[in-house]
């Protein structure tokens, strides 16, 4: 008697603990994300983003990724209103605990998965140091001839390693930058086509710079659509350095 | 860096130690240390020998006894010579601590061979530090060894310097103009410039974040303590304990981990009413001395949250005798008191919704008067619904085992507190921070009750459970209290660059400099006064028109006015500006000066997370350089210092 007492004593206890872990508050979205200087990096609904204080994003999805073969566009995954990353979908209350515990601890992983019909298209974030390497997968295996994006904002100056700079800007405020900033940015170029070995872009109004190498890549700024695109025979690997100001960028880069 | 560190951690448990040595002499002449409770303090309820709790409450009351000593003696220096107390404090202090050295060293010697340290004692011992150092290890995550997630502690540190250079006044608001309200005396600030006086090179924010663990054992250890007390039960100390390290009331009473006048209050009161439990319990009599000074250092402390603690000491003595002196008071009136206790919380709440506490609830407070809602929401980052199951439970239990006066005694309490706070007054989950050591040791209570019979394996698996789950709160309620403060992946109010500036201001001799003032944003000036030890117009407690001054200052560029405009800001203190002013632009200028009307010329809201400088800075450094033609002292990419001569 006395042990089937007990027994149904622990059953309620264990009750009462899970109701206990139940109140504990989780956020509404399961979303996995890293910190690095001033940026914030998160899973998204369609892959990855990178934010400034949550003021402004700068997003790397699939959406935007398109393959080209023979000068044919074909989108790497059409969007539609079902399309969310699989991470987000399993949205249990105990799977956003465990994401945030795991965040919170560090332990976190940088995965989005669009998953359609017919393919997986993996986003994988593997962030060391300040550098942020998201390595892109279909069905388990390296693209090719996939052209990748990061999308950036407007009002954002986007140059290169040479001080070119591909947003449009006036010479006056361009003038008042180099003067505030003591950097010698220039207003050159009429291509979109990026000639350094990098790409670097920051928010006037948001303290932050982020450096996407291009090592082995070519990359486009589209002004229209406010995305750079990336293309590489190569490795598909973006690499992506971050600092917490201008001058420690442009420090880096010397 | 790993022996820097090593020599911060040694060197800030001075906070506690000094205090403690300084009061040692008075708790053997006060006569309430635990071996005083001759051959009774052998029977221990659970095994017998001196137990921990035993041992914590002696340094605590101790420390009460120092820190209290410490206070005084500070004020008659002040008040009756004409010394800075600190040319007579530090060589009285050095004498009292090898007294208080000297003192204990003799009691141990006296005592030798009677102490008993059990198995049951030492496993205590370490469950409690292997739970601090858990605890604060998830703590530490992102948070190392220098960063700084408590913003009061710059007003505090602004105040033991100001008292360090002779400002000593028992008025904090005549000590630094940081204070909007006179709510607790500088006791806590002697206390631990107590400790600071015997600190070569002191490292302020390492000193402060040791000091952090330091405090947070100590709640750990005083959880432990009052539950074995209250229960007369080793395992529901323990039980407390756990509890105790995995709740952080992330909002207003922030009790475990934020070293501030109120959770040192809060605590103290804890290891007196467990003397006063253990002294009826083992038909001791109470030491009348350590009694008094622990009913006048509570509010000396804080004089809320204090006070607070104090009638509660009162009430509880009260309580003990009488259950004591009278049989028939003693099978009745416990039982009857917890279920009024239970009653009294309807009927605060109701009681309180009726008054118009308008005339109360205005700005700052307007902003920590928290519905009811808001307050369950807050309760479940805490606790999950652990809270809200098994301290009903444990009450239950309380009311069902009609025997146990002591328990009775915490759960009045642990209600009676709840009480208070589901009532509409402003900050008035302050007052949490007594509360939480009595409904910790009343959940605790309840969790034995169902768990006492499981034997080793079930009980095992039961308390591993509950460690997890409250393991898991804790790890998200400590990460989202350092959301939003992260500069360069670590969570702190200041940067590295900030630290430096601070530096080169202490290196530069601006800290000695008469008649000189910091001005900038509110947060900026709050974090320079407390690290550089210079003077600014009241911190991130500005007044209204100071904030007026600097955001006109930045909106109209008027460069025939701007010296003007900034030497019209007065000092808070002395009602009178400065003949220097060091001007300092960071990156949260600009961010402040974004804000709304009612936010910046407010004092809730404060750019606490780091900032660098951004375009709008620059602009306005531009204006600074080229149209008013101030000259840098200090510049780097986050930070801008002008030195303004009147």
């Amino acid at each position: 008697m006395s042990k089937l007492l007990n027994a149904a004593l622990f059953l309620f206890f264990v009750v009462l603990i899970a109701i206990s872990f139940y109140g504990i508050d989780a956020p509404e979205d399961r979303i996995s994300e890293k910190r690095v200087k001033q940026f914030t990096i998160q899973t998204y609904r369609y892959g990855l983003t990178i934010s400034n204080d949550n003021k402004i994003f700068y997003n790397i999805t699939p959406l935007n990724f398109y393959f080209e073969v023979f000068g044919n566009k074909r989108s790497a995954v059409e969007l539609n209103e079902d399309i969310a990353i699989e991470e987000s979908k399993t949205d249990s209350k105990l799977a956003k605990l465990m994401q945030s515990l795991m965040n919170s601890l560090k332990l976190n992983k940088l995965v989005a998965t669009i998953k359609t019909n017919d393919q997986y298209f993996v986003l994988n974030g593997n962030l060391q140091g300040n550098t942020l390497t998201v390595t892109p997968t279909l069905n388990n295996t390296t693209p090719t001839s996939l052209a990748q994006a990061l999308t950036y904002n407007k009002g954002d100056l986007v140059f290169d390693e040479n001080m070119e700079v591909y947003t449009p800007i006036d010479d006056i405020l361009l003038g008042e930058i180099n003067s505030y900033y003591g950097t010698v940015f220039k207003n050159e170029t009429e291509s979109p086509d990026v000639t350094g070995k990098s790409v670097l872009i920051t928010n006037l109004e948001n303290p932050g710079v982020i450096q996407l190498d291009l090592k082995n890549k070519t990359a486009q700024v589209d002004n229209q659509k406010l995305a750079i695109e990336i293309r590489t025979s190569e490795n598909q690997d973006l690499k992506l350095n971050f600092y917490n100001n201008l001058a420690e960028s442009l420090e880096a880069l010397r | 860096m790993i022996l820097g560190n090593f020599t911060a951690a040694i060197t800030s448990s001075l906070w506690f130690l000094v205090p403690m040595l300084v009061g040692m002499p008075f708790l053997f002449l006060f006569k309430s240390h635990a071996h005083t409770l001759n051959s009774a303090d052998a029977i221990d309820p659970d095994g017998g020998g001196l137990d921990l709790a035993d041992m914590a409450t002696d340094a605590a009351l101790a420390f009460i006894n120092g820190s209290l000593v410490i206070f005084l003696q500070t004020l008659a220096i002040s008040y009756l010579t004409n010394y800075n107390p600190i040319q007579l404090l530090y060589p009285l202090i050095l004498i009292e601590v090898l007294i208080g050295l000297g003192a204990g060293i003799w009691h141990i010697f006296l005592s030798w061979g009677k102490i008993k340290i059990t198995k049951e004692t030492i496993f205590a011992i370490a469950v409690v530090l292997t739970l601090s150092l858990v605890g604060f290890s998830i703590w530490g995550i992102n948070n190392p060894p220098g960063s700084i997630l408590n913003w009061d502690m710059f007003m505090h540190q602004t105040t033991i310097s100001n008292i360090r250079q002779g400002g000593f006044n028992i008025n904090t608001k005549k000590i630094s103009d940081t204070f909007n309200l006179y709510s607790y005396t500088p006791l806590f600030h002697t206390t631990v410039l107590s400790a600071q006086l015997f600190i070569k090179n002191l490292d302020i924010p390492k000193f402060w974040w040791f000091t952090q663990y330091f405090h947070y054992l100590w709640t750990i250890v005083a959880s432990y303590v009052i539950a074995k007390r209250l229960s007369g039960r080793r395992f529901v100390g323990l039980l407390a304990a756990i509890i105790g390290a995995f709740v952080f009331e992330s909002v207003l009473a922030y009790t475990s981990l934020i070293l501030i006048p109120q959770t040192i209050a809060a605590t103290c009161l804890v290891f007196v009413i467990s003397r006063l439990i253990q002294n009826h319990d083992r038909k001791v009599r109470h030491s009348w001395m350590q009694i008094a000074w622990g009913i006048v250092f509570l509010p000396l402390g804080h004089f809320f949250v204090g006070t607070a603690a104090s009638a509660i000491l009162i009430f509880s003595l009260v309580f003990l005798y009488a259950t004591d002196k009278f049989e028939k008071l003693r099978a009745r009136l416990p039982t009857f008191l917890v279920v009024a206790g239970v009653l009294l919380i309807p009927i605060a709440y109701f009681l309180t919704q009726g008054i118009d506490l308008g005339s109360l609830n205005r700005s700052e407070a307007a902003a920590f008067t928290l519905a009811v809602s808001e307050k369950i929401d807050y309760m479940k980052e805490f606790y999950g619904y652990l809270a809200l199951v098994f301290f009903p439970l444990g009450i239950f239990f309380v009311v069902k085992d009609k025997s146990n006066r002591n328990l009775a005694l915490g759960a009045i309490i642990a209600l009676t507190v709840v009480a208070v706070i589901v009532t509409n007054f402003p900050y008035i989950i302050k007052f949490y921070t007594i509360g939480r050591y009595f409904v910790h040791a009343v959940m605790a209570y309840g969790i034995w009750r169902i768990i006492k019979n499981f034997g080793k394996l079930g009980q095992t698996i039961s308390i591993g459970l509950l460690v997890l789950m409250l393991f898991t709160a804790f790890t998200i309620n400590t990460h989202d209290f350092k959301n939003g403060l992260y500069y360069d992946g670590v969570a702190s109010h200041v940067k590295p660059e900030e630290l430096a500036a601070v530096k080169f201001l202490v290196e530069n001799g601006y800290a000695k400099i008469p008649d000189v003032m910091i001005i900038s944003d509110p947060t900026t000036m709050h974090i320079f006064e407390g690290l550089a030890g210079i003077n600014t117009p009241g911190g991130a407690f500005t007044s209204r028109e100071t904030r007026q001054v600097l955001s006109e200052i930045f909106a109209s560029r008027d460069s025939s006015r701007i010296k003007e405009q900034l030497f019209s800001i007065e000092d808070g203190l002395t009602g009178s500006a400065k003949q220097k002013v060091l001007f300092i632009i960071s990156g949260r200028f600009s961010s402040w000066q974004e804000l709304s009307d009612g936010q910046r010329l407010g004092v809730v809201w404060n750019i606490w997370q780091p900032v660098d400088l951004t375009y709008s800075d620059y602009e306005f450094i531009n204006f600074l350089e080229k149209n008013a033609r101030f000259t840098p002292i200090y510049k780097t990419p986050g930070i801008a210092i002008y030195e303004i001569d009147r």
